[in-house]
């Protein structure tokens, strides 16, 4: 094998490794693959967003003000969030927001998604923020840092 | 008369029987007092020795150079004797009125005699003091009878029980008239009793000076203990944490003093106004991102943290909410340890007129991270391993100067940020991810960057969003260019002014990332412009301009962009091939990327102007 060839398998390697899940959100390598929107290293699983378009272009973010800014078309739009307690992926629909500027994030977006409904309260109570319930009306507004 | 004298003999019994009851009460005690013993520290005398909270006491004392508070051995041998002779005497005393009288005045001498002893110690003690123990104070004298303060100890002492029977003693015979009886035998056992008493107290009670042992609490307690300002010196050892230290206070860390965090939460927590926290090993915090856990938390004004060793923690330093403070010399890497990732080496927020220089950082995601900082300095820090060097967000006036950012993910990244200096600062191989860039210019306003050698990364500078007020600018000036694969990658936002800079020896040295640079890209200034390694014109007049425009045309790159695989070609004898033909034979020529009307004809050098 030339090394050009080597170098193309690689490539198509790499392309693969970053492609999206079918229905699932996308994979991200911390560190490795930056936000969409400021160009930022997602380096904090807990702050990381993505969405998928509805014609199916997929956009990672290090902070859910990026993709909140980011967010233009909500229509069918499928956001993924991570949890803010355990740090794992979930959908944007099951989850509760926390937003505040006392929560410190990336890019100051200042919003923190939780699974629980009880774990949202405490935030918002440690950060006194305020308490969003659907991502729909997170994404209705935008707040700091977006 | 048979009345008086059986008054007599009672009140020799009575007093022989104060004075017996003496060798068992106390005869004096202090109690000191600190905010963090709420419930005081005792201590009290006993003809046999000193009892209480002797332990607390003994390590307390060891830090400031104390001899260890042991029963006085000269004392405690003479006490029985003193206590047998003076209930004798009692006893006697109805024997004759002398007797009396001399009774009376043993009985007031001894507990007088005592409390004068008892201060000679107390002097003794208070002076002297070790001169290479941990904390090193003045001589002082605590009072026998009375409050002393000392640090953040008030002590009290007073006379108690013991000395009290002595008096009470001296008064019932006072009080008594005179009759004559031998003494009873039964009063021999008591003495005994009383002596073989003492001198099971003195054994029990008085273990071996307290070893230098380091458990939980007890540097706290010793930084509680410190007057406000104080100065305490910490000798090698492991410190159990976490530590809170409020200021006023010096705190100095001799060589292998470390404080190790368990694990939980920020290892030292420096709160208050002006501390000054030196030489330490820090480890060990806990790893909770939730938490902002770190090496060293600090909040408050005028702060000083210098020359600690941080490592093994979530972030190293996080200071905010503050002004004035200092952080240098301090070695720090967060590290990954027990599989987690970890934080900012330097994580400032919320910080105003402070100063971080001469840090070395390793291993941590920003090495210096600035977040909603104003008039911050961060000069001579290298940074090495970590994701981006020195990182601005939110920030204004920050000056970046002399520092090394090498091999990190990337090296300067100036964010949402206005009036930035980056002086003068090496930023080297940058080569690896998605963002490998030596400075990254990002949404930020006015800025000089100035004397920087910025080179073998893959993007040199990448800017964008770069859009200076009106009569303010970005101005990149006496730089080097060099070594990376592409020198200066530019948006379509960025508008720069590049004077004085030598762009040389990249493999691209600029790249348009749109489709054109931006119209307000300055390529000199004041008729200077840039030494470019591929100028080939020439300079008739000798005024160190090159005499022709320099127009740069990146044949690669168009041809890139036609036919993306092209890229496999990159840095081949056939990419440098195609760029030489292209300057021979133009061609591919199409528009050029950028034209510096003043191209310099020699290298200036780095910073010169």
């Amino acid at each position: 094998m030339t090394p050009a060839r080597t170098a193309l398998g690689l490539a198509l390697l790499l392309t693969l490794g970053c492609a999206a899940h079918a229905d699932g959100p996308p994979e991200i390598v911390l560190d490795r693959d930056a936000c969409s929107r400021c160009g930022m290293l997602i380096s904090e699983a807990r702050h990381a967003a993505a969405f998928r378009t509805a014609d199916g272009a997929v956009r990672v973010f290090d902070d859910i003000g990026c993709l909140r800014g980011a967010a233009a078309d909500t229509q069918g739009l499928t956001v993924w969030v991570h949890d803010g307690s355990e740090g794992s992926w979930m959908n944007a629909g099951e989850a509760t927001f926390v937003v505040s500027s006392g929560i410190r994030t990336p890019m100051a977006g200042g919003v923190l998604a939780f699974r629980r409904a009880a774990d949202a309260e405490r935030a918002a109570a440690r950060h006194h923020g305020r308490i969003v319930r659907s991502v729909t009306e997170l994404l209705a507004t935008k707040g700091a840092g977006s | 008369m048979k009345s008086a004298r059986a008054v007599r003999i009672g009140s020799g019994l009575a007093a022989a029987g104060l004075v017996l009851l003496s060798a068992w009460l106390p005869l004096w005690r202090m109690t000191m007092k600190a905010p963090q013993y709420p419930k005081g520290l005792r201590l009290y005398a006993f003809g046999g020795g000193m009892d209480g909270d002797l332990r607390e006491l003994n390590i307390l004392n060891h830090y400031i150079g104390m001899p260890p508070i042991t029963a006085p051995a000269m004392e405690t041998a003479i006490f029985p004797i003193g206590i047998a002779v003076l209930a004798a005497l009692c006893l006697l005393t109805p024997l004759h009125a002398w007797v009396r009288r001399a009774a009376i005045a043993a009985t007031l001498i001894v507990p007088v005699g005592i409390l004068a002893d008892l201060q000679w110690r107390l002097y003794d003690f208070g002076h002297s003091l070790n001169p290479t123990a941990p904390i090193r104070l003045k001589a002082f004298t605590p009072l026998v009878i009375g409050p002393t303060r000392m640090g953040n100890f008030v002590s009290i002492a007073i006379v108690s029980w013991g000395f009290l029977c002595l008096l009470a003693a001296a008064a019932v015979l006072w009080l008594s008239g005179r009759g004559a009886r031998p003494p009873r035998v039964a009063s021999v056992t008591a003495v005994r009793h009383a002596a073989s008493v003492a001198a099971a107290l003195s054994v029990i009670l008085f273990p071996p000076a307290a070893r230098a042992s380091i458990a939980p609490g007890l540097l706290q307690a010793r930084i509680d203990a410190a007057p406000r300002g104080a100065t305490l010196f910490i000798a090698r050892g492991v410190y159990q944490g976490p530590i809170v230290v409020r200021g006023p206070l010096t705190l100095v860390g001799e060589p292998g003093a470390v404080i190790d965090g368990g694990g939980r939460g920020s290892v030292v927590r420096i709160e208050g106004d002006e501390v000054v926290f030196r030489g330490f090993g820090v480890r060990n915090s806990g790893r909770e991102v939730t938490e902002e856990a770190a090496g060293i938390t600090v909040t408050g004004h005028r702060h000083r943290i210098e020359q600690n060793d941080v490592r093994d923690v979530y972030f190293g330093i996080h200071i905010g909410a503050g002004s004035q403070a200092i952080v240098r010399d301090n070695v720090i890497a967060p590290g990954t340890a027990r599989g987690a990732r970890p934080g900012h080496g330097i994580s400032a927020w919320n910080l105003t007129d402070s100063a971080i220089s001469g840090n070395r950082i390793s291993d941590a995601r920003d090495g210096i991270y600035l977040s909603f900082t104003s008039h911050l300095t961060v000069s001579d820090n290298v940074v090495t391993r970590s994701r981006y060097g020195l990182h601005s967000m939110y920030s204004q006036q920050a000056a970046f100067e002399g520092n090394t950012a090498s091999g990190n993910l990337l090296g300067a990244a100036l964010m949402m940020s206005d009036r930035l200096v980056l002086r003068g600062n090496r930023i080297e191989r940058h080569r690896e991810g998605a963002a490998a860039y030596g400075v990254l210019l990002k949404d930020i306003g006015e800025l000089v960057a100035d004397g920087n050698l910025i080179a073998g990364n893959r993007i040199g500078i990448y800017a964008e969003g770069v859009s200076p007020q009106p009569g303010r600018e970005a101005l990149v000036a006496r730089n080097v260019i060099a070594g990376n694969e592409v020198g200066l990658a530019l948006q379509r936002t960025a508008a720069l002014t590049l004077t004085g800079n030598r762009i040389a020896d990249n493999l691209t040295d600029v790249r348009a990332l749109g489709r054109e640079l931006s119209p307000a890209m300055q390529w000199s200034r004041d008729g200077r412009g840039n030494f470019w390694g591929q100028y080939r014109g020439y300079d008739a007049d000798g005024d160190g301009i090159g005499d022709v425009p320099y127009a740069l045309h990146d044949a690669m790159d168009a041809v890139i962009r036609r036919e993306p695989s092209v890229q496999a070609f990159l840095y081949t004898p056939a990419h440098l091939a195609i760029e030489a033909a292209a300057r021979m034979f133009p061609l591919y020529r199409q528009a050029p990327v950028l034209v510096d009307g003043h191209p310099l004809m020699t290298a200036p050098t780095r910073g010169a102007r």
